[in-house]
């Protein structure tokens, strides 16, 4: 008997096509969605809850000629950067309540497979299927300037995503590796990388997540049907989520990553995980290709075992008639979770 | 390997689904067969000599019988939508092992030119002065049979003699220049010819600005590959030095030695394993006539100098085609001879040293040696080496290479010499400046390092120079643009239109050629990191055995210009020879083939 459920609230459609990605706004007062059909759509909420009910508010199209596979808010909430198979990435700004393209940004060979804005809005990752990280700075008057391109993984990078802190770049792939990327004031390197050698991930890393509240963990789901958490070895063996903020932070400085595998889920998993995300809550939720929602946390309280319990406390077995590609937790409301999948729904659902 | 990361983002070696066509099969020939999904496994198809061996095995629909497909190497490169990867294939074909073959062949005469920044590397190396690493470089070279062995300085000094007057040509012609020239500077064919190899080919229309070096051949692959017609028109036609000596050892030298261009094996030893890749180029090619038209010269100079004793005679316009074949060595299918036959990194010259020391020297002091052999280097039109002396023909063209025929040929020089105060990737951006800064408002800046100011990074730099004699408010901003994130912001900022510059010196490689990827690494357990090594080369580079000489000061070149180059930079003359021109690299048939999404 799960401890918690995810009711399902409601199912957005409207694409045309399968749906690659969606990101709440950092108010969590939309939801950006993008897909095959090469639009993105912005949905709003009529009325706050409990009565969920979400409308699109704006279709952003016309720009992309190929499949749009992510999509990243500015830290302002005024802007979203999309990232396609056309090779380009497009920045978007809200005015006057319509989005208007106002940048594109090109350099990447081929298709761009993930964005991500820096939380203070300043940088611009990007990665994809050409293998490189490429790091954009954000300049007056809508210009955007490359500051690096980073070569190193060895096959298509699936996911970028940024440490809370901004010093610190996480970039996954298909080479089975995490790579973490530091700047030293001229340009980026790679601080670490983790797995590739026998010691991480065994497949595909496809999305990867830091832990909210510490800051000091890193969750990265993959090919291979588990789940990690990657912690300073700094840091003691067992940090169970309860345990102040502090224990498990103490060990980590962003600039100078020291990570190693602390905890490795596996048996939850019947298909490729495709996304995860971390809520304030300590809970993880995934989606797989057995078209199934989880959600996972270490259990809290009186047990210590060496490396916690980590549990899967919430499953959804057909969340989606096809492969769940991403799944993320509202950040003002923590209970909220969005889904999309291949079957060109997004639905929301609410933790009880 | 070690090609600059600017033309390594495009992998060679992608996974590619089945039905993807190779770039040649879509030159307008193939297009009416429809695509399937399964990979057909086809003849292999002929293909030109240079490129043996390199025909990709499968997908490639069949062409219409008895129509060959040929890949060229350079083709090869420039795409990426094939499972083979011609890396392999162009390294084998430019190696060692391939120049000790060619030394050993009886028929060819081996030539070397050697680049300052690999002299540069050699003289870090092995704490020898640049002069001296040379001269021992030339011994060893000689000894291994090589029948001439050159700096590149005398070229290098012609084109920047040749850049700078096409930036003057371009600012000239348009305020401000960011019109769009585009006419002119795409080749007209696509089969690869050069535009100019015709006599007299009508002089082009100045592209626009910013005008853009384009010594750097990542730079070049990388922007036909792709960016294609929206970039080249802004890159300057004036050849790389490595172009530039190509062409003149081909033409001049080859008649100078009474041979065809393909009985000389030309090799040039380069700081990267790009410059390879600028030596397959089919722009860099030329035919025993075409050669023989250049060394013709612009001024029946030949007619009247020719010496007694000489059995070549010369006739006012006319040229005779050089009796003598080189043989299958080095002519493709075409009958067109590479003008750079091999390109040797300086790592490789350094493995060679190791693999085949100088006699009396140990291995482990090599050049360091005081008894290697040294040899001076040669001046750009030396007597015939003896085992061609026989062979003499009536090729027609009296160059009087010999000494009997009195007539001045390009000095040889007792020291060497260079820009002083420039960047090391050439010096195009110091010496067009200041070139710019005379030409166009009548003001010679002073000798020594110019303000270069770094802007994002220490690889993105500019210079400017307010001429009020220009107009109010005009200056002259030049950069120097170096690394492959730089040239993503430059190409961002031109495609915006809001470059602020005129001429932008574009390097593949951060901190420029010193630093390019064939250069010797750092010796494990010497103590020096990459950094100070690079410290060390830059300062070997910048040596005072390197005297500073300005390009029109060198009388090789001013020699040059009034005997074969028309008498000015610019001049048709010059154009042929000196100039080159770029093509867009079409990709393959879209990747929206590989999946419906």
């Amino acid at each position: 008997m799960d401890p918690f459920t995810l009711e399902p609230i409601g199912a957005l459609s409207g694409h045309d096509d399968r749906v690659w990605n969606v990101a709440w706004s950092p108010q969590g007062d939309m939801l950006a969605s993008c897909s095959g059909d090469k639009t993105v759509r912005i949905w709003s909420r009529r009325q706050p809850r409990p009565s969920e009910q979400w409308y699109c508010s704006a279709i952003l199209d016309q720009c992309h000629t190929r499949t749009i596979r992510s999509v990243a808010w500015s830290p302002t909430g005024r802007a979203l950067a999309t990232a396609s198979f056309d090779a380009t990435v497009a920045v978007w700004e809200l005015s006057s309540g319509v989005w208007e393209q106002v940048a594109e940004l090109e350099g990447h060979e081929n298709e761009v497979k993930c964005v991500a804005w820096n939380p203070d809005g300043r940088l611009i990752a990007t990665c994809g299927r050409d293998r490189s990280v490429w790091i954009w700075e954000s300049m007056p008057g809508r210009e955007f300037e490359c500051v690096d391109v980073k070569q190193g993984h060895s096959q298509d990078v699936k996911a970028v995503t940024w440490h809370p802190s901004g010093e610190l770049l996480v970039s996954a792939g298909y080479d089975d590796t995490i790579k973490l990327w530091t700047y030293d004031g001229d340009e980026w390197g790679c601080a670490q990388t983790l797995g590739g050698t026998g010691t991480g991930h065994e497949s595909t890393v496809w999305d990867v997540c830091w832990d909210p509240v510490s800051r000091a963990r890193l969750a990265s789901c993959s090919d291979d049907l588990t789940l990690r958490l990657w912690e300073s070895r700094a840091a003691p063996t067992s940090t169970p989520a309860s345990a102040p903020a502090g224990a498990a932070a103490a060990g980590f400085v962003p600039s100078r990553p020291d990570l190693r595998c602390a905890v490795t889920l596996s048996g939850h998993h019947r298909r490729t995980v495709f996304s995860l995300d971390w809520a304030p809550t300590g809970l993880i939720a995934t989606g797989d290709g057995d078209d199934s929602i989880l959600a996972e946390e270490e259990a809290s309280g009186l047990l210590t075992q060496p490396g916690g319990q980590w549990g899967c406390w919430a499953r959804v077995a057909k969340a989606h008639g096809a492969d769940v590609n991403c799944v993320r937790w509202n950040p003002a409301e923590p209970r909220l979770l969005a889904s999309c999948s291949d079957d060109g729904l997004i639905r929301l659902w609410w933790l009880r | 390997m070690e090609f600059s990361s600017t033309i390594r983002v495009a992998d060679l070696n992608d996974y590619i689904a089945p039905s993807q066509d190779c770039v040649v099969a879509l030159n307008g020939k193939l297009k009416t067969v429809e695509m399937t999904e399964e990979v057909q496994l086809q003849p292999r198809v002929r293909a030109s000599a240079a490129a043996a061996g390199a025909a990709p095995p499968g997908s490639l629909n069949a062409p219409a019988p008895g129509d060959p497909v040929k890949v060229s190497l350079h083709d090869c490169l420039a795409c990426s939508g094939c499972i083979t990867s011609a890396e392999t294939v162009l390294l084998q074909q430019q190696s060692g092992d391939e120049f000790l073959a060619k030394l050993a062949d009886p028929t060819l005469a081996v030539v070397v030119t050697v680049s300052p920044q690999s002299r540069a590397a050699l003289a870090a190396y092995f704490g020898l002065s640049p002069a001296a690493t040379l001269a021992r470089l030339a011994g060893w070279l000689k000894g291994l049979g090589a029948a001439a062995v050159w700096d590149l300085t005398t070229a290098r000094d012609l084109v920047l003699l040749e850049e700078a007057a096409e930036f003057v040509g371009r600012f000239r012609s348009g305020p401000g220049g960011s019109g769009n020239g585009a006419a002119g500077h795409l080749a007209a064919s696509s089969s690869g010819r050069p535009a100019a190899a015709v006599a007299g080919a009508v002089e082009e229309a100045p592209g626009p600005l910013p005008m853009m070096a384009s010594a750097c051949p990542g730079w070049v692959c990388y922007a036909e590959k792709t960016h294609g017609a929206k970039v080249i028109p802004y890159m300057s036609t004036t050849r790389s030095p490595q172009g530039a000596m190509g062409g003149l050892v081909k033409s001049l030298v080859a008649a100078a030695w009474g041979v065809s261009p393909a009985a000389l094996y030309h090799v040039t030893v380069m700081p990267c394993y790009d410059k390879k890749l600028e030596a397959s180029r089919d722009e860099l090619t030329t035919t025993s006539d075409e050669a023989a038209a250049v060394a013709a010269g612009s001024v029946a100079v030949a007619a009247a100098g020719a010496g007694g004793g000489s059995d070549m005679e010369v006739d006012g316009g006319e040229v005779a085609a050089a009796a003598q074949d080189g043989g299958v060595n080095g002519v493709s299918s075409s009958g067109r001879v590479a003008e750079v036959d091999c390109c040797l990194t300086t790592g490789e010259v350094l493995q060679l040293l190791q693999q085949r020391p100088p006699p009396g020297c140990s291995a482990q002091t090599l050049l360091a040696d005081p008894s290697a052999p040294s040899v001076a280097p040669d001046p750009l039109l030396p007597p015939p080496p003896a085992s061609l002396a026989t062979s003499v023909s009536s090729s027609g063209l009296a160059l009087a290479a010999t000494a009997a025929g009195g007539v001045l040929l390009p000095p040889s020089e007792d020291r060497l010499y260079g820009l002083r105060d420039a960047s090391s990737s050439g010096g195009y951006s110091d010496f067009v400046f200041r070139a710019a800064a005379r030409e166009l408002a009548g003001v010679e800046l002073p000798a020594g390092p110019l303000p270069w100011r770094a802007l994002r990074n220490a690889d993105f730099q500019e210079l400017t120079l307010e001429v009020p004699a220009l107009g109010p408010g005009q200056v002259l901003r030049f950069a120097r643009v170096y690394g492959f994130r730089n040239i993503q912001t430059l190409l961002r900022q031109v495609k915006m239109g809001r470059c602020a510059y005129q001429y932008v010196e574009v390097m593949a490689c951060p901190s420029g050629c010193l630093n390019g990827g064939g250069q010797p690494k750092p010796r494990p357990g010497l103590g020096a990191g990459p950094q100070q090594l690079l410290e060390q080369v830059e300062a070997a580079y910048a040596h005072e055995d390197v005297a500073a000489r300005w390009p029109t000061d060198n009388p090789a070149v001013a020699l040059l210009y009034s005997r074969w180059l028309g008498g000015r930079p610019g001049s048709a003359a010059a154009r042929r020879l000196l100039h080159t021109s770029y093509r867009e690299r079409e990709k393959t048939v879209n990747t929206a083939m590989v999946a419906n999404w």
